[in-house]
């Protein structure tokens, strides 16, 4: 007979309610959910259905009537239900803007790391997380107030294929540490790092990571206005404001320091930041954590 | 030809820096000093040629890059739908 349970996510004070059957579909959302906020003090906004047998290689994902994934591969389900999750939390959300970024936290406060899909944020914030930050998210943030705190959504540090060789380049890990699957691969951050304590730090730094192949490695710093405009490339959920937030985003854009960084490699890139940014960027390693 | 501004597009000043975003989708567009320049002209109902010659007239040292620099503008703005053409 299987075990049975309900996972609740409370990320932007919503209720997403996950129903798990067995020990695996268990053992799968506390991966990907485990680092997220609980909140079962009002109605699910969703409840969705979850089976996992590792056994069979048998993956679904339900919601009410809709089949969301059925299938052999873990990694699609997990992306699904992650992208299912976010969408349920912002899709609504007033209180805060949403912000498409990776995210690390030193002791000098936090790191934004906006950027589009392909332009190397999870794979620049794995890195970090490597090297001695506290990880934050690798996918969005909610940017709150007029000074404002970064609330990441916390979840497995989630790369596409073609960055698998560069992960392995700084990070050990094994099949049974990831959701892995021929698109992409799922890894718990705390193999980058393993201290690891939930945190809403101030925002002190803004970066846009753009990996291009081949490039030296630049930083640049950008004025509020470019920053500004960059940063609505990556705001999603600007319509649910009256004047979409711009006002709001341009504020954090004149009080933050904006720069944007070019890169191919990270044998460089570590004293290339360290000379930019020495307040943020000395000396780490795993047995010098930011506090 | 001679272009105006579509009023959907709002601007924001930054220190030295202009953003124009529109209402309606969230998209933002940084104008450097020229742009700013041209959009300015445009809503007062400048043509272009008329803005080309302003500029000449003002900057004589820098003749020989104000139409190229006008024109670079005017076509990125009007790419972006921030200038309608106006046939009126």
């Amino acid at each position: 007979m299987h075990n049975t349970g309900s996972f609740h996510v409370g990320f932007a004070e919503q209720n997403i309610k996950i129903n798990w059957q067995g020990s695996d579909s268990r053992e799968l959302i506390e991966f990907l959910c485990g680092d997220l906020p609980n909140n079962t003090s009002n109605n699910p906004r969703s409840v969705y259905d979850l089976e996992v047998d590792y056994a069979h290689s048998r993956f679904t994902l339900g919601c009410e009537e809709r089949r969301l994934y059925c299938g052999d591969d873990c990694y699609e389900l997990a992306y699904a239900l992650i992208n299912e999750i976010i969408y349920q939390c912002i899709v609504d959300l007033k209180d805060g803007l949403a912000i498409h970024a990776g995210a690390v936290h030193s002791g000098q406060g936090g790191i934004l790391l906006p950027g589009k899909s392909g332009s190397g944020k999870s794979t620049l914030t794995a890195w970090l997380v490597s090297r001695g930050w506290r990880y934050l998210t690798d996918e969005l943030v909610l940017l709150q107030g007029t000074n404002p705190k970064i609330i990441p959504f916390t979840r497995p540090v989630s790369l596409k294929a073609g960055s698998l060789k560069v992960l392995k380049s700084f990070v050990d890990f094994n099949k049974e540490s990831a959701v892995a699957g021929p698109g992409g691969i799922m890894l718990a951050h705390r193999l980058m790092n393993p201290h690891f304590i939930q945190v809403t730090p101030p925002l002190a730094l803004i970066i846009f990571p753009q990996y291009v192949a081949g490039s030296m490695t630049e930083i640049t710093r950008i004025g509020g206005a470019l920053g500004c405009a960059q940063l609505m490339e990556c705001y999603v959920n600007a319509r649910n404001f009256k004047d979409h937030g711009v006002e709001r985003l341009a504020g954090i854009a004149r009080t933050t320091p904006i720069y944007r960084l070019k890169y191919s490699s990270f044998d460089v890139l570590y004293e290339a930041l360290n000379n930019a940014f020495p307040e943020f960027f000395h000396e780490r390693s795993q047995n010098n954590i930011p506090s | 030809m001679n272009y105006r501004v579509n009023p959907e597009f709002k601007v924001e000043e930054f220190d030295n820096e202009i953003l124009l975003y529109t209402v309606s989708n969230a998209t933002g567009i940084y104008l450097n000093q020229t742009a700013y320049l041209v959009w300015k002209m445009c809503e007062s109902g400048t043509s272009i040629e008329e803005i080309i010659t302003f500029l000449e007239k003002e900057y004589p040292e820098q003749r020989n890059e104000i139409r190229k620099d006008v024109l670079t503008a005017v076509t990125s703005l009007a790419a972006s739908d921030a200038l309608l053409k106006d046939n009126a």
